[in-house]
């Protein structure tokens, strides 16, 4: 670097080459940490490096170490800052707009090119100033005709859009860039060659506001908004630094005002702006798509950013040209925008200080409007980018792709240096310097105010913002980050990351379990289980805070994610999903002792390996194949509570006397019995064919609010905790008709693993136990750690719910069961409950599965062959 | 790996950025001091023309650093009279004085009767003639 940027003995040489070696060394180790991003997204050193984006740097490097040495020589007196800040910004620029694409780094390496000759051009014409000065019209005219030419040639390189650019063959120009540099020559040349001669302000500015007025018309013919903004922005700036009246300042922004109601009022693109401004979060996907990912992304960059290359800043459209800003802040963190902030800062201060150093006034206004111009329009993308104003579409000086843009920067830092070059003339006497430090004191106001904003999304509001589903982040990072598996109770593998690094996807081995698994898309989301242990499975929770932090620094990514066991056992999965079939139902078995769900089945289910395909199908289906019926589905339990009303007054140990009818007549509807029972004179079998008749003449025994008791203690009213979306009936203080409650029929529905968990307490001695389905997580460290601790609670008495099991009892198995009926809006649905005995040595089963048709003869043999093959399983 | 090492340099490129920030800014603000030190202590002195050709010596006062004299209507000081060029002369005040200069005028400037060729510093209370119009100048 000391090579390239050798410094002399003058104070100014050596600021200079010192700043500009501190920028070839800040660029060049950016360009490495560019050259090895594949390496350390894909976790290994044998991949495709990036070297493309060297050939800018090489351009950088050349073309700034021979402006270096020109200027040294050439204008030895000029400000020493200004070549390094505007080298550091166009090298910043250039080296992002290499990451971001290729394509467009070329050209921009072309400009730059073009920039660094167009300044050693300009630093050989002896009397540049003077000639701007001497031919002001000429210069405003034909900039003002080139502009009004694009009505006639205008294109737009990159296909449809507002055609501002003049050009062909690959180079575009868009005339309004150096027009506003031409705008500022005109007026900083006749305020100085007017303002002393003429006190009538009015007067003065008559043929200025003409100029003024067509550069409009033309800017606002063409939508050219952004433009036409600054145009007005600057405008009034030069005219108050010239005349110092404050009332210029004060018409200025009832102007700006007026501007700003009549654009809201008359273009639709300002009314979406302003719209989307105000509030971005109505529409983020759509209308405020843009500024939306623009802050997720400065939150994604957080303090210290994530490297260059290692980012996802392309995911901000337009993030080359307009939202360069936050594509920064994505890579270099709070610490680059910060630093970009400071760098227009410096500008700004150096622009001012070299206007109030000028030998003459036309001097001082150029350099004044120059330092505006570059600080106005920084300031308003970049409050565009992170929502302090309104977007304005204009790009951020010296960083932004665009040659047109560049080129005018490049110039105005021409400009700038050569004025600063005669600071060994008397700076022309200041009527009053309060213009200036006004000028300054807003510009370094505004930018601390959007350093301040910065701060804000990246860090306070950043873990809030990272966590929204529109932030596509995390389903990139889960591209090359491995997903944790969903194993079953016995390790095998139902839900798995395929692939290598950068292309893993997920797959399910089972399908059938996509109601209880659930599925993760970029697109669409994610459900069920993916979706609930998403914080382990993609490797967030379970793993020392101090690893994620130190993934996140490093690789930008979480660490690879945890394996979840479930309670779920394969095997006894397959045979539900077997004998359920083709019927609408569902079916939950469970570990009565425990809770553990070993099975889970709902029928139609779907495919989460086909959701891009299919979802949209699954959406508008009839047969609901989304929802999972065994937990979200609700149903009236019927009949089926029948064991739970001989169990509750078994357990008030009432007197039982013989069940007289079967059958019965309510409210002039015919209730009757699920099978008909070989023996009529038992309640035993009365109750395990679901017969209504008998459920009311057990129930008669009960008050009404004893039989709401008894829904309470069975854990009707409470949804269950599961990590599973669940449906629950809403709790209610009486029902609104008892005897239809006793028949099971009331306001409380239940879902089907409801129903499981209360048929549990007749399998375990009359406990109540929690619902598990996440056994345990497989850390780094510890091994497979347990996630879920059953919990049981007393409901019946052991006595109880053992001679309720043996009433219910079944003949030649170590079990007892149920076949219920239920009436709903939708037809007659079929409930069958069941499970092991007291005489049963091995784990204590509870089963129900229930039928969306009225089936009692194919339930009943579900269920004993489900719990059958269980038992010998 | 490679993780650690960009991690190392991304580092480094943050102490780059800031190393160069400070650096300008603390040269920036020395250099801010002093030059606004400067900067205060200058003002233009009021420069006063008084005619001597006629009997009422009209006056004129200017505020301004550079005063052009001439007969067209762009200069300052507009005389209209005959022998008097376009751009006739130029006042200035640089380097804490008041200078006069010729600009190449037709029937030349003089300074209390001799022929200026160069810029020549004058003082208050100084005749000056431009073609046959004879004023003077005064200043504090």
């Amino acid at each position: 670097m000391i090579l390239f940027f050798p410094a002399t003995a003058l104070p100014k040489d050596r600021i200079q080459s010192h700043l500009l070696r501190l920028a070839g060394f800040f660029l060049f180790l950016n360009a490495i940490v560019l050259t090895l991003s594949p390496s350390v997204r894909l976790h290994s050193w044998d991949v495709d490096y990036r070297w493309a984006h060297w050939l800018g740097f090489t351009v950088w490097l050349v073309g700034f170490s021979l402006i270096h040495r020109l200027f040294s020589r050439k204008i030895p007196e000029r400000d020493p800052y200004i070549l390094p800040v505007c080298a550091m910004l166009s090298g910043w620029g250039l080296l992002t707009i290499w990451r971001l694409d290729n394509n467009f780094g070329w050209r921009q390496t072309l400009w730059l090119g073009i920039c660094l000759l167009a300044i050693w051009a300009g630093l050989r014409i002896p009397n540049l100033l003077i000639l701007l000065r001497r031919y002001k019209y000429l210069w405003l005219t034909s900039g003002l005709l080139l502009t009004a030419l694009t009505f006639l040639f205008g294109t737009y390189p990159e296909g449809i859009g507002p055609r501002l650019w003049l050009g062909c063959c690959g180079i575009y120009l868009q005339p309004s860039e150096p027009l506003k540099l031409l705008l500022i020559i005109y007026l900083a040349a006749y305020l100085a060659d007017r303002l002393p001669i003429s006190f009538n302000l009015a007067q003065l500015l008559i043929p200025t506001l003409v100029l003024v007025g067509i550069a409009l018309l033309i800017l606002l013919a063409q939508r050219d908004l952004g433009t036409a903004s600054l145009f007005l922005v600057l405008y009034f700036i030069i005219i108050y630094l010239a005349s110092g009246s404050w009332r210029v300042l004060l018409l200025g922004l009832i102007t700006l005002m007026i501007a700003g109601v009549a654009g809201f009022l008359m273009f639709d693109v300002i009314r979406l702006r302003i719209e989307a401004w105000i509030n971005p979060w109505l529409d983020p996907s759509g209308r405020s798509y843009q500024i939306v990912q623009s802050i997720l992304a400065m939150a994604a960059g957080r303090v210290f950013g994530r490297g260059l290359g290692l980012g996802n800043p392309a995911l901000v459209p337009i993030s080359h040209s307009d939202f360069i800003f936050a594509a920064i802040a994505e890579e270099s963190g709070l610490a680059g925008s910060l630093g970009i902030l400071l760098l227009l800062g410096i500008l700004t201060i150096r622009g001012i200080l070299i206007a109030l150093k000028a030998p003459n006034n036309y001097q001082r206004y150029l350099a004044a409007g120059l330092s505006a111009y570059l600080a106005t329009q920084g300031i308003l993308i970049i409050g565009g980018t992170n929502r302090l104003f309104p977007l304005t579409g204009v790009t951020l000086p010296f960083v932004s792709y665009g040659g047109s843009s560049l080129l005018t920067a490049f110039l105005s830092v021409l400009i700038l240096s050569r004025i600063s070059s005669h600071s060994e003339l008397q700076p022309a006497p200041l009527p009053q310097s309060r213009p200036y430090l006004f000028l300054g004191a807003v510009t370094l106001t505004s930018l601390a105010v959007l350093g301040l904003i910065n701060g804000w999304w990246s860090i306070v509001r950043a873990d809030d913002l990272l966590s929204r589903q529109d932030n596509l982040r995390r389903s990139i990072a889960s591209l090359y980050v491995k997903r944790g598996a969903i194993l079953d109770r016995n390790n095998r593998p139902i839900s798995i990351s395929t692939g290598e690094p950068g292309k893993y996807s997920r797959q399910i081995l089972y399908p059938a379990l996509s109601h209880v698994t659930g599925y993760t898309h970029p697109v669409y989301g994610q459900a069920g289980l993916e979706r609930s242990l998403d914080a382990y499975l993609s490797g967030l929770q379970g793993i020392p805070s101090s690893t994620v932090w130190l993934n996140e620094m490093i690789y930008g990514t979480p660490p690879p994610g945890l394996d979840v066991r479930l309670s779920i056992d394969l095997t006894l999965q397959e045979k539900a999903d077997e004998l359920l079939s083709n019927h609408s139902g569902a079916l939950v078995l469970l570990n009565a002792e425990t809770g553990e769900i070993l099975a889970m089945a709902s029928h139609p289910f779907y495919d989460a390996n086909a959701v891009e395909e299919k979802l949209e199908g699954w959406l508008s289906d009839t047969r609901s194949p989304l929802v999972n019926r065994a937990t979200q589905g609700l149903y009236s339990p019927g009949t089926a509570f029948g064991p739970f009303l001989l169990a509750e007054i078994l357990d008030r140990r009432l007197p039982l006397e013989t069940p007289q009818e079967l059958a019965t007549r309510l409210n002039g509807i015919f209730w009757g019995c699920a099978q008909m029972p070989d023996e009529r004179n038992e309640w035993g079998p009365v109750i395990k064919n679901g017969c209504p008749g008998a459920l009311l003449e057990l129930g008669q025994n009960l008050q009404p609010s004893q039989i709401l008791d008894l829904y309470k203690k069975l854990g009707w009213l409470d949804p269950p905790s599961i990590p599973l979306p669940v449906a629950s009936s809403s709790a209610i203080d009486a029902f609104s008709d008892p005897q239809l409650a006793i028949l099971g029929q009331s306001e409380i529905k239940v879902s089907p693993l409801q129903m499981a968990l209360a048929a549990a307490l007749l399998s375990a001695r009359g406990n109540l136990s929690k619902p598990l389905l996440v056994n345990a997580i497989h850390t780094p460290q510890e091994g497979w750690v347990i996630l879920g601790m059953s919990s049981q609670s007393p409901v019946l008495s052991e006595k109880a719910a053992f001679d309720a099991a043996r009433y219910l009892g079944y003949p030649s198995l170590p079990i007892w069961q149920t076949v219920g009926r239920a009436k709903t809006d939708h037809g007659v649905i079929t409930w069958y409950i069941g499970g092991t005995r007291a005489e049963w040595r091995g784990i204590p089963l509870a089963l129900v599965v229930l039928l969306e048709e009225d089936n009692p003869a194919k339930i009943e043999q579900i269920g004993q062959q489900m719990l059958k093959d269980t038992i010998t399983h | 790996m490679s993780g650690i090492l960009v991690l190392a340099l991304r580092i480094i490129i943050t102490i780059c950025l800031y190393a160069f920030l400070a650096w300008a800014l603390y040269t920036i603000w020395r250099d801010l001091q002093l030059s606004s030190a400067l900067l205060t202590s200058q003002i233009v002195p009021t420069l006063t023309i008084t005619f001597l050709d006629n009997e009422e010596h009209d006056q004129r006062e200017y505020k301004t650093s550079e005063i052009i004299i001439g007969r067209d209507p762009s200069c300052e000081c507009i005389l209209s009279d005959e022998t008097v060029s376009a751009h006739h002369a130029r006042l200035s005040y640089h380097h804490k004085q008041w200078w006069l200069e010729d600009l190449n005028s037709t029937n030349g400037t003089f300074l209390n009767e001799e022929p200026i060729s160069t810029a020549t510093v004058i003082i208050s209370g100084d005749e000056i003639r431009c073609g046959r119009v004879n004023f003077e100048v005064t200043f504090r």
